[in-house]
């Protein structure tokens, strides 16, 4: 993924998430994996779901860590790759938010830890039955022709 | 082994309709339980005359409505059994359920905790759901970390400690990872073992978006206990407790 433009989403039907004390932790409800980042990652995660372009979570970024703006690209292009290779999230067609820096107030940059998505692969049984509900009722879930394979 | 060590605790609220199925499956097991447990949590229907149809092959305790999970550990520190199991009011259990895991508990002295498989079943009145989710996962067996196919050498319970009552959704599962945590060794069944019927008021179709952030909150924590335990690495190599307590 190269065009910084484009924005992302998380598969909203597949992927429950929440950033909790400032950490990203994600399910993969089709298949029990579940997923966190802390800190920048958290950060990047929080910019995703609110829609922001690849281009505005680097700038968001470099503006808020003391780190050199390529090493933040190279940083933020391949967490994305991984998050979409790991389906959590897709490309998205929307426009992004009226005012895309408002939620960034400028601050004292602080140390930079490049993003890490941690995977946890070890629970999946654990995880696969429950929630499954809430995919019932008014919440469809995906057509399971369309599941990822895992 | 003796037949004779099987504690089942059925916790209900107002499940006047389908507990009688529920115990019904209890009493069918060829392999036949100690004692059977009824955890009234409060409820204003019927269910207390269901469980005195059964005389005294039912225990009945009655709690003013505090939860389930309340309910549940109501039962729990009732059991008087080596083994505790479970099985919701509205739910219900193969005839060799108990029989097949206690067998693996006489295969494997060291094994304090065995699963098996459920199998999610609609109610009439929701056949056009159930056609909806046809072949989906959730019409195929699922691994069954949950209350239903647990069957716990009672003792863990004083090392893992009880369901957590504070939970509204996600008791069961927090409660299999704590187990894991403890390492505590688990195995699963192929066999699909229970029935988990799905009806219009599943406390969790009712509670679907608290349950999502409960569970969220759920592995956060889960996340954080596993920091500590790594001294501040988050290492998915080092982190592989639960996995030797669950394939083990």
């Amino acid at each position: 993924m190269k065009d910084l433009h484009q924005r992302l989403r998380p598969r909203g039907d597949e992927v429950a998430a929440k950033v909790i004390d400032g950490e990203a932790i994600i399910i993969n409800l089709a298949n029990g994996i579940y997923y966190s980042m802390d800190k920048v990652g958290g950060l990047i995660w929080d910019m995703v779901q609110s829609g922001h372009s690849l281009e505005e979570i680097i700038q968001g970024v470099t503006e808020r860590y003391d780190v050199a703006r390529e090493k933040v690209e190279s940083d933020v292009l391949e967490l994305v790759g991984e998050m979409l290779r790991e389906n959590l999230v897709a490309v998205s067609e929307d426009g992004g938010p009226a005012d895309p820096g408002s939620q960034l107030p400028p601050g004292e940059k602080v140390a930079y830890d490049a993003p890490k998505l941690n995977i946890y692969r070890d629970m999946g049984d654990l995880l696969a039955l429950d929630p499954p509900t809430p995919g019932l009722g008014d919440t469809p879930w995906k057509d399971p022709g369309e599941e990822p394979s895992n | 082994m003796k037949s004779s060590s099987v504690s089942c605790i059925v916790p209900v609220f107002n499940g006047e309709r389908y507990l009688g199925e529920a115990l019904d499956s209890i009493l069918k097991q060829r392999y036949e339980p100690l004692e059977i447990i009824v955890a009234d949590d409060g409820s204003t229907d019927g269910t207390r005359e269901v469980v005195q149809r059964y005389g005294t092959r039912v225990r009945y305790l009655h709690q003013s409505n505090a939860g389930p999970v309340v309910a549940r550990n109501l039962g729990l520190g009732a059991a008087t059994g080596e083994f505790v199991a479970f099985l919701d009011a509205d739910d219900l259990w193969h005839a060799e359920k108990l029989a097949r895991q206690m067998a693996r508990f006489g295969a494997r002295p060291e094994l304090d905790v065995c699963v098996a498989h459920v199998q999610n079943f609609w109610v009439p009145e929701l056949r056009e759901e159930e056609e909806r989710f046809r072949s989906h996962r959730l019409s195929k067996p699922l691994p069954g970390y949950l209350t239903a196919t647990l069957l716990a050498r009672r003792r863990l319970f004083e090392v893992v400690g009880p369901f957590n009552a504070a939970l509204r959704h996600g008791d069961s599962t927090e409660w299999f990872l704590r187990a894991a945590e403890h390492g505590a060794i688990i195995e699963l069944l192929p066999d699909v073992l229970s029935y988990r019927r799905l009806h219009q008021t599943n406390r969790s179709r009712l509670l679907a978006s608290n349950s999502r952030d409960e569970f969220l909150k759920i592995v956060k924590a889960v996340i954080d206990r596993r920091r500590v335990m790594n001294d501040g690495q988050v290492d998915d190599s080092k982190t592989n407790i639960v996995k030797k307590g669950v394939r083990a």
